[in-house]
């Protein structure tokens, strides 16, 4: 039986122990640096950054996902498309197989937090990474074996993440646990959900447009109505995406159209800690803290494409482009489907910590050979509970960074030949924010020909 | 005590389970046969383009139609050209896998000839319109002598891919079918089809 003295020890010695990973490393100050970097528009800092050895090493085998999808969409933004998409490429390869804990990974989040698991995707990135892939192999004009590939892939994940968060949040109702952790928490988090996932609906866009320009017209209907479902989902969530923009993306002939323009701008969301506590439970009090999704800024209220002969001061085409998602809202809305899991998990992790060291300081009160030392325990017991959960009980904040917020798109049609293409982005009241550079694009003759045009402003 | 010895279990776990993904790993590379079936994970992959092309040469070669052909053109053998396969599926497919072998064993049966697909004839054209003005006059190749093909080779890979609602398990069916049309006339004189279904399970973990 150890001495009261050795309780107080153990007690500390556990919760500094334990303590210990959640102190801030490298790989958090990285981070905090690439969202800077995405906030100024640095780009080629951003891949500089991500591809020293150190960065590297510092992402590993536990990051590798997250540093593959951070590297593919600063690599579309900097148009570097193949090497995006082979990069994009071996993220969803790995998520494709790497989409639950391994039993290791599940003993080190429940004993600690989220953050010791290895980066799994959240289900609006897993849709994402194939998004951005549509949209480079389009820019790269590569239709076949490619943009269709990956629309056929966008509807395929987006039908199992569907059924599979219906099923999960269906499973969790079930659960007694699931009664339990609604009544402790109250109207401090929402536990209980509502609403379904969403799918991008700047996906089922481009693939409606990439179908429509492979001449599978079943499968542009199909695209152009699941776009139009998606928007009225997104219309839900008070965003100003007009479906009537795009009413017959799905019934479009090939030959009526021969020019993409995709305006992204803004930035998605990061996941920031919500703290939640003091929660009492028992004889024991409960801190723990919960990823809330951030909204980055999106400055432009619309867009336009102007389009010039080569060499010429006169626009021949002033093009509004419409917007068709807020990537912020939906992302935000389809990572609502795993938050349930993730609150019920922290909350009884935290609890069972709580008791744990509740427990621990009681067994030390008890063998204190005098009141002084029991209270010395006992003091030292809730101090070293506060600390033990208070250090160890970080939300996993881990995020796609470099997505972003929102997307404006339309479709025109040009006589074939050489143009340059600027996408302008307006405030409300229609005064120019930012114009990006002039871009020059070949217009091919035939109705399978595609010239596209994307372009990136990050506020 | 004994809950000091769980409190002592615990820190353990956790320990182990902060250090066990820090363990190396290592990779060894060993040469195999072609022929070997290594499945890594569900995705279209060498055997099955091998399986593709075996189970479509057999059964051009092993049905009727190149005699019924040659009973109906004075003996002669029909030329093919290789045209595109659609990829209809979730997956960057090279359909050279499977179609560059079908074309080999179709041409080396000596029962069919080939022509050079559209994707080759531009180099074919420009090196004879080079050798125009640089190849001796004995060497120079005619211009328009080219041999037109009397079938296309055409296909498509279709694809079904269903996952179980924890994700562990996936099933993943292919479907390849190619058809050779006459040019001419549009008639289907051959059409082949090839299966290939995948079942991968997650275990453990």
């Amino acid at each position: 039986m150890p001495s009261a003295r050795q309780s107080i020890l153990l007690t500390f010695l556990f919760s500094v122990l334990l303590a210990l990973p959640a102190c801030r490393t490298r790989f958090d100050d990285t981070r905090d640096t690439l969202q800077a970097f995405h906030a100024q528009g640095q780009y080629q800092q951003a891949a500089t950054l991500l591809d020293t050895q150190q960065i590297l090493a510092d992402y590993g085998q536990k990051n590798r996902l997250l540093w593959w999808l951070e590297r593919g969409a600063v690599a579309v933004a900097l148009d570097e498309y193949p090497f995006a998409v082979e990069v994009l490429n071996k993220a969803d390869d790995y998520m494709e197989l790497e989409r639950e804990q391994t039993g290791a990974d599940e003993l080190a989040t429940w004993i600690l937090n989220d953050t010791q698991s290895p980066y799994y995707a959240a289900a609006y990135e897993d849709m994402y990474v194939n998004v951005l892939k549509l949209l480079a192999h389009l820019r790269r004009d590569v239709i076949n074996n490619g943009a269709t590939v990956e629309a056929r892939r966008l509807a395929n994940k987006s039908d199992w993440l569907r059924r599979r968060y219906v099923h999960e949040i269906e499973t969790l109702k079930q659960d007694s646990k699931f009664a339990d952790a609604q009544s402790a928490l109250g109207s401090r988090v929402e536990v209980a959900d509502a609403g379904e996932f969403i799918e991008s609906p700047l996906g089922t866009f481009l693939s409606a447009v990439a179908f429509m320009k492979s001449g599978n017209t079943n499968f542009q209907n199909v695209a152009g109505q699941r776009l139009l479902s998606a928007i009225r989902l997104q219309q839900s969530l008070q965003t100003r995406v007009d479906e009537q923009n795009f009413q017959n993306i799905g019934d479009l002939d090939p030959s009526d159209v021969n020019t993409l323009f995709v305006a992204m701008s803004g930035r998605g969301p990061i996941k920031v800690p919500q703290r939640i506590g003091p929660i009492p439970l028992y004889t024991y009090t409960v801190y723990f803290e919960l990823p809330r999704m951030l909204y980055g800024p999106a400055a432009a209220a619309s867009a336009r494409a102007v389009v010039r002969s080569p060499g010429s001061t006169q626009p021949i085409l002033e093009h509004p482009l419409p917007l068709v998602e807020d990537l912020r809202v939906v992302a935000e809305e389809n990572f609502r489907r795993q938050l349930p899991a993730i609150t019920i998990r922290t909350l009884l992790r935290a609890s069972a910590k709580a008791a744990a060291v509740t427990i621990a300081t009681e067994v030390g009160r008890k063998s204190a050979s005098s009141d002084d030392l029991q209270t010395g325990i006992e003091i030292a017991g809730i101090l070293g509970g506060i600390l033990f959960l208070t250090t160890t009980e970080k939300a996993d904040l881990r995020s796609w960074t470099f997505l972003p917020g929102q997307a404006h798109v339309g479709l025109a049609k040009l006589e074939p030949g050489d143009y340059e293409v600027r996408i302008e982005y307006l405030s409300g009241p229609g005064g120019l924010l930012y114009a990006g550079p002039w871009r020059p694009i070949t217009v091919a003759p035939g109705a399978s020909a595609l010239s596209t045009t994307v372009e990136y402003w990050w506020q | 005590m004994n809950r000091q010895a769980n409190l002592s279990l615990s820190f353990l776990l956790a320990a182990a389970a902060v250090v066990l993904p820090a363990c190396t790993r290592t990779r060894e590379v060993k040469r195999v046969d072609p022929g070997t079936v290594v499945d890594v994970d569900y995705r279209f992959n060498d055997t099955d383009a091998r399986q593709v092309w075996q189970g479509m040469s057999n059964d051009a070669l092993f049905r009727q139609w190149i005699d019924t052909w040659s009973r109906e053109h004075n003996g002669q053998r029909p030329i093919i050209i290789v045209g595109p396969v659609k990829n209809e599926t979730g997956e960057y497919l090279d359909s050279g896998l499977f179609t560059r072998n079908f074309e080999r064993e179709m041409l080396n049966s000596g029962r069919v000839r080939i022509v050079a697909a559209r994707n080759d004839r531009g180099e074919l054209r420009d090196e004879r319109l080079q050798g125009q003005e640089w190849n001796t006059a004995a060497t120079r190749k005619i211009m328009r002598e080219e041999l037109g093909a009397d079938l296309m080779l055409l296909g498509d890979i279709k694809q079904v891919k269903d996952r179980s609602i924890d994700g562990k398990t996936i099933v993943n069916y292919y479907q390849v079918n190619l058809d050779l049309t006459n040019i001419e006339s549009n008639e289907k004189v051959w059409i082949g089809s090839v299966e290939v279904k995948k079942v991968s399970t997650e275990r453990g973990g």
